[in-house]
């Protein structure tokens, strides 16, 4: 193998696979069985990029050639960008090479589209085909599916592949006749549509020979270019939420649009990525999937955008102060992690130690509350002089001025949130 | 550490001049703490003001009472054995593993406020000072461990054992070996810790001997492992290093997170790090 010209090509398809966000590691079960690999329940980040994304996956286009001219898109084919195309063999090798020194939990395996959907697609599978069978490769692998791909490769995907993604990349449907005249909103949902069946069908005949094969066991995931279009934070939510659950999403991925392209259609290339907004609507999604929320309550028609200068969940507070204060000792669970300054963790902590102690401030501080916060809408055994404050008419001003340093820095938080 | 200001141990562990305090001084070693717990509870110290520490921690002190308490392989399974009926050996263990010089007491009131209260879990209460001491700890040494996990950075030698150094925080070896087995069963590798001078090695041709202590390996492997690097070896690091300067997006670059997500100190064995 000539090295010098595969560092170019991992150069390139780096480069171009590094807008999508998703590097997920977590919800494989495969069990190593005398081979290489095994799989992380909770998926493991073996480095960060300097601008603090975890890395996981070894993340690759096998080729930016591409047939479309999606204006978002490095590899749009009116892009003057130096183009290259991996070979089945170089990313298996790459692949193996690099889980074997433990800097990767897998492949995600993404590509432009060159000659037809299929001809892609079906690369993509003999890549993860070849890992699993002939290199008994157990490591994660997450493939991309191809917009326009047969179903039958769909089907065998799954197979070899931990996780499947359909990138819906534009919210909504003007938008995405705007920017990707060639692609068609109802298309891009379709393929969803078949890996949800497939899931479904699998775990029933599972139930009746436990050695049936897994199909995508951490399931299928899809990705939001944010700020490329006009789309409300009200629109995005909800389109979330009709994914989560209509097709059981295991994760939405929102990507904070990177204007690299000069475009009438597209936000000017000096625009600046909307971080905060990204960062927002990741919190917002975690109310969803782990606190409890409806995406009504979080956004709505009347407020469209979610507050940046304050988490979704601290300005769902505020709108809704009738539901404080929390007694700490005495409320639900639900509510206790209602509570701004609260997560999941804490919440938990909470209610199991309220069982042996009366609680105090201090007590939530240890277990990992950001009081500083939280102070102004818990009850506790004793008087709490911050719940003065929660019915003042200017709480929000009160508020931002003793919590807005905390919010400065606030750029990125794909995972420390709250 | 402010946030555990309340529960400081020098805080909660100090006592008047007048009270003569008792020092359980043990070998460092998880049978020697267990015999420890067992003097305690046999000379009727577990009322008293005590403190239990490792002989590498321990500086004397004439206001103290120490005794140094042998091992004893006998006493250490039946402590082991009744705290199996009621606590996590687990929790135990990672916490110990923290090498903390206070985790030793810490834990030990753990024990007795477990062993008062037998009918309750008593690890959830997260509002108890000696709780809260050994969950902080054990998260620490899961977070190391997480990371061992993570930035462990094998290099393919030429005698055919993928082979890295580490220099952890804490003792986490003993918990990352089983992980490194399931997930390279293929290969043979060594893991070496370089603060704590020993590794764990596994051969792929030799599977039923599971992973394995090792303590004396060639020194010019520490020193210059370079020199036994296989042929393959700079090329993939080479290609590493190139992914990971292609996946950066530079209009986000924000080195305060990429520091708090991969502390430097970790660096020195990071290939995709060298020479930064
Ligand atoms: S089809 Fe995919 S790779 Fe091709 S231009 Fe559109 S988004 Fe880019």
């Amino acid at each position: 193998m000539n090295h010098e010209r595969i560092e170019q090509k991992l150069s390139i398809l780096a480069d171009a696979a590094k807008y999508d966000v998703s590097c997920s590691s977590s919800g494989g079960s495969r069990k190593n069985t005398g081979g290489l690999g095994n799989s992380s329940k909770s998926g493991i980040c073996h480095s960060y990029t300097e601008d603090g994304r975890c890395v996981s996956l070894l993340k690759i286009l096998f080729t930016n050639h591409c047939i479309y001219d999606c204006a978002y898109c490095t590899s749009r084919r009116s892009n003057d960008t130096p183009r290259a195309a991996f070979t089945v063999e170089e990313v298996v090798d790459l692949t193996m090479q690099f889980y074997r020194r433990n800097y990767i939990e897998g492949l995600f395996l993404s590509s432009g589209i060159f000659k037809n959907p299929d001809y892609t697609m079906e690369r993509l599978v003999r890549v993860a085909k070849t890992l699993r069978t002939e290199h008994r490769f157990h490591g994660y692998i997450h493939l991309k599916t191809i917009p326009g791909a047969s179903d039958e490769l769909m089907k065998e995907a799954g197979l070899y592949a931990d996780r499947l993604s359909v990138n819906m990349e534009i919210p909504t449907k003007s938008g995405l006749a705007l920017l990707a005249p060639e692609k068609n909103h109802d298309d891009m949902k379709a393929p969803m549509q078949t890996v949800q069946e497939q899931i479904v069908q699998f775990k029933d005949s599972r139930k009746v020979h436990k050695h049936a094969p897994k199909y995508t066991p951490a399931g299928q995931s899809t990705q939001f270019i944010i700020g490329a279009t006009g789309e409300t934070d009200h629109q995005i939510m909800r389109l979330s939420s009709h994914f989560y659950e209509k097709y059981d999403l295991k994760r939405v991925y929102y990507s904070g649009y990177v204007p690299m392209l000069s475009d009438k259609r597209l936000p000017d290339i000096s625009t600046p990525v909307p971080l905060v907004r990204e960062n927002r609507l990741y919190q917002a999604d975690w109310l969803m999937r782990f606190y409890g929320f409806g995406a009504e309550e979080i956004v709505d028609a009347q407020n469209p955008f979610l507050d940046l200068q304050f988490d979704p969940k601290m300005a769902w507070a505020m709108r809704h102060r009738e539901h404080f204060p929390v007694n700490i000792q005495t409320a639900p669970y639900e509510m206790v992690v209602r509570v701004p300054g609260i997560g999941v963790r804490t919440a938990k902590k909470i209610v199991s130690a309220r069982r042996f102690t009366t609680l105090t401030l201090d007590h939530l501080k240890q277990m990992g509350a950001a009081v500083n916060r939280a102070k102004y809408f818990v009850a506790l055994h004793v008087p709490n002089p911050h719940l003065n404050e929660l019915m003042k008419d200017n709480f929000r001003d009160v508020l931002l001025s003793r919590t807005q340093s905390k919010f400065k820095d606030d750029r990125t938080g794909q995972l420390v949130l709250f | 550490m402010t946030s555990l200001s309340l529960f400081d141990p020098s805080n909660d562990l100090r006592h008047d001049a007048s009270d003569v305090r008792t020092v359980l001084v043990f070998d460092g070693s998880f049978e020697g703490w267990l015999s420890a717990v067992f003097y305690a509870y046999e000379h009727k110290l577990v009322r008293t003001p005590l403190l239990i520490k490792a002989a590498h921690d321990h500086v004397d002190s004439f206001l103290d009472e120490v005794v140094m308490v042998a091992n004893d392989a006998d006493k250490a399974t039946r402590v082991l054995t009744r705290l199996q009926e009621m606590l996590s050996v687990r929790d135990v263990i990672w916490a110990f593993l923290s090498e903390d010089p206070m985790v030793y007491t810490h834990l030990f009131r753990v024990v007795v406020y477990q062993l008062d209260n037998p009918h309750r879990r008593v690890m959830a209460n997260f509002a108890h000072p000696d709780v809260q001491a050994v969950q902080a700890r054990i998260k620490k040494v899961g977070r190391e461990r997480h990371r061992m996990q993570a930035f462990v950075r094998f290099e393919d030698t030429v005698q055919g054992v993928y082979f890295a150094k580490v220099n952890p925080d804490f003792n986490v070896l003993p918990l990352i070996g089983d992980f490194f087995a399931k997930r390279f069963a293929d290969q043979s590798w060594l893991i070496f810790d370089v603060v704590r001078g020993y590794g764990i090695f596994y051969d792929h041709h030799d599977p039923k001997a599971g992973v394995q202590d090792i303590v004396d390996i060639d020194e010019t492997m520490l020193t210059d492992h370079h020199a036994f690097h296989s042929d393959k070896e700079p090329i993939y690091q080479r290609l590493w290093q190139a992914y990971f300067r292609h996946v950066t997006i530079k209009e986000r670059i924000n080195p305060k997170h990429h520091i708090a997500q991969m502390p430097r100190r970790y660096w020195r064995y990071l290939v995709e790090k060298k020479g930064r």
